[in-house]
């Protein structure tokens, strides 16, 4: 009799035990989509009050990228260019660039992770440009504008021009005009946005504020002007994104070249980069500059000067003090680039100049891809005893720089089958004090032993300086047919 | 005497089966081993190179959190001395050692001192003094509270440049321009 109860107990135990982690996951979350026009049922478990939902289920229910590191319990899920990174059991999460606090972590269950709902759209705000609401009575969750292909509207103001950046989730169509003073309407096909999210009051003299209309089957965004101001618009990839400067840089007239100083890097005491073959840069970039000056002297009938003619130590102070005492109308530093790491880089690439007091000073850089990156960090006001200084200093010649740093690369990429890489800009101690245009150019990586190869032959030595010569070439006849035309774009 | 016996069992085994259902419970969503508990635990965002030497990225990585902001930052420079854990590469030759870390909170600024090896082990070229420099610069203004610029010192002096490129005369501020996110 006793052990028939005892038996009894002991199985219904068992099943209990069995049973329970098995009750407790079986509720579940209706997932509604823009107002009830799709629907999804997925699995939720509860923990202390807390309803969670499975990282896998809910990276399907979003079409994110999932990527997970097992030793550090690091998640990294993208959406195109949206990144969330956080460590299953901490509150501490990277929601691109930011970090935040959650109040309940994403954490493990049977070796499965899990996500608190309630806490979704915070993990999510910035990557999905979606809204989430979530509903314990009703267990519904709500996701609204999922899909919106027009995400952000952003601006930066400066020295006299206006930035509009319109990013996008994909290439869209888009057309802008002018049928309204003082407006510029920016008509993007087949754009869906939120336009609460994407409407700015900007006044910043140039542009009062944008805002942003839903029609049926486009975006509208307008952008109200104090007075009619000439822009210009144009697209970028990666990610995709609507460019409008509003009273875009003009063209400086009068402009004359006469001489030119090349300035080859390094020399003496300073070797410069050295690949592992040992290869030096000051060695392969005074063979191109002795190339280029014979070329631009000869063909072009312009006086060159070189820093420095052979091998010995030129200070960098002294190249720049040479370039002003010369009154040269363009400065072009060249040399071989490296880096540290496996690849150790590869292609060519030009810099220009910027002062990099303040990050603003550097968003000047108005012409290629990577410097619109760091349009974000750039809404503070520049003090006004750095923005004097700054634009004594160098405005006046970084159109110039930007421009022919944008045909020497041009030109090289049809001279070099090495990749292009990029147009930079940074606070070069060379470039500094040029009282001219000027640029410095990283030809090849001597710390590639590929490129090693090819900077030590005489005939890529030469294809270089063909290709920075066909680019003075460009950059002087632009500036000769400019002259005069005055208020050309 | 039985029926005492029986009932002395049967309570024993419910307290059990109770015992029993509260651990399975929790046993469902159990700790993570090996972690320091998360209020000693500070997020952080690490630059290093992309592969192809084109931009720095960022790798969060988890540090223990140090009392001092000046222990924080320093911890910061080794974590970037000791390079990538991820598909990134290095920023700072591995020889480098970090003599002194000071802050002036006044100058919001923070002085990185480094020893010799720094300037005489680094490769050169644009890029990689670029890289160099901005995942230190980087690093520390965006995981440190009130600094905003950051000198680089090499034996305690001030140097034109690394290798004869960038301009280190000067506290710089942060650049996004070479960071791809
Ligand atoms: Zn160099």
């Amino acid at each position: 009799m006793v052990k028939k109860i005892l038996i009894g107990l002991m199985v219904t135990a068992l099943i209990t035990l069995v049973a329970l982690p098995l009750l407790a996951q079986q509720e579940e979350i209706r997932v509604i989509y823009d107002e009830g026009q799709a629907q999804a049922t997925i699995k939720s478990l509860t923990f202390q009050g807390t309803n969670f939902i499975y990282l896998k289920e809910m990276v399907n229910l979003f079409r994110l990228d999932l990527e997970w590191e097992a030793i550090t319990k690091k998640v990294i899920l993208t959406s195109g260019p949206d990144q969330v990174i956080f460590f299953v059991g901490s509150s501490q999460i990277m929601v691109n660039d930011r970090i935040k606090k959650i109040i309940q972590p994403p954490r493990f269950s049977n070796g499965a992770i899990v996500l608190p709902v309630e806490f979704l759209s915070e993990i999510l705000d910035g990557v999905l440009k979606a809204k989430i609401d979530w509903d314990p009575k009703t267990r519904i969750l709500k996701v609204s504008g999922g899909r919106l292909n027009v995400r952000e509207v952003r601006h930066s103001s400066y020295l006299d021009s206006t930035r509009i950046v319109i990013d996008l989730l994909k290439p869209l169509n888009y057309r802008v005009r002018k049928d309204l003073p003082a407006q510029v309407t920016i008509d993007i096909y087949d754009g869906e946005c939120n336009p609460d999210q994407l409407s700015l009051e900007i006044n910043d003299g140039r542009v009062k504020n944008i805002q942003a209309f839903q029609l049926p089957n486009a975006t509208q965004i307008v952008i109200k002007l104090p007075k009619d101001l000439p822009y210009k618009d144009f697209t970028l990839k990666n990610p995709d994104r609507i460019i409008l400067d509003i009273n875009p840089p003009q063209k400086r007239l009068g402009y004359k070249i006469t001489t030119i100083v090349i300035d080859p890097g390094h020399g003496g005491k300073d070797p410069g980069a050295i690949g592992r073959g040992g290869t030096r840069e000051k060695d392969v970039v005074l063979a191109i500059a002795k190339e280029l000056k014979n070329l631009v002297s000869e063909r072009l009938g312009i006086r060159v000067v070189l820093t420095r003619t052979g091998d010995y130590f030129v200070p960098l102070r002294e190249r720049t003090a040479m370039a002003n005492n010369e009154k040269a109308n363009l400065f072009i530093s060249i040399h071989a680039n490296a880096a540290l790491g496996r690849a150790r880089g590869e292609g060519f690439e030009t810099y220009y100049h910027s002062l990099a007091l303040t990050k603003e000073a550097k968003a000047v850089a108005r012409f290629e891809n990577s410097a619109i990156k760091l349009e974000k960090g750039s809404e503070e006001p520049m003090d006004q005893a750095e923005f004097i200084l700054w634009d004594m200093a160098h405005n006046t010649y970084l159109n110039e720089s930007s421009e022919l740093a944008i045909l020497v690369q041009e030109e090289l990429s049809k001279k070099l089958k090495i990749r292009n890489r990029k147009v930079g800009q940074a606070h070069f101690y060379v470039l500094s004090g040029a009282d001219m245009p000027s640029i410095l150019v990283e030809v090849a990586f001597i710390s590639n032993p590929r490129e090693e190869n090819m900077l030590r032959n005489p005939d890529f030595q030469k294809r270089v300086a063909e290709g920075l010569y066909n680019a003075i070439v460009v950059y002087k006849r632009s500036y000769e047919r400019s002259m005069g035309l005055v208020g050309a774009d | 005497m039985k029926r005492k016996r029986i009932v002395i069992i049967l309570g024993v085994l419910i307290l059990l089966i109770i015992i029993i259902l509260i651990s399975q419970r929790e046993r469902v969503f159990y700790r993570i081993p090996f972690l320091a508990p998360e209020e000693n635990v500070k997020l952080v965002r690490l630059y290093f190179a992309s592969p192809d030497a084109d931009y720095l990225k960022v790798e969060a990585r988890r540090i223990l959190r140090e009392k001092r902001i000046t222990d924080e930052a320093k911890v910061l420079v080794k974590e970037l001395i000791n390079g990538p854990r991820e598909n990134l590469d290095p920023t700072i030759p591995p020889e480098t050692q970090l003599r002194e870390l000071y802050i002036v909170p006044e100058e919001k600024c923070a002085y990185l001192d480094f020893n010799q090896a720094f300037q005489t082990n680094h490769p050169g070229g644009s890029a990689g003094e670029l890289l160099t420099i901005y995942s230190l610069v980087n690093t520390l203004i965006d995981n440190l509270e009130g600094i905003e610029r950051v000198q680089i010192l090499v034996e305690g002096k001030t140097i034109e440049t690394l290798a004869g490129h960038i301009d280190i005369t000067r506290p710089l501020p942060r650049d996004s321009t070479i960071v791809e996110y």
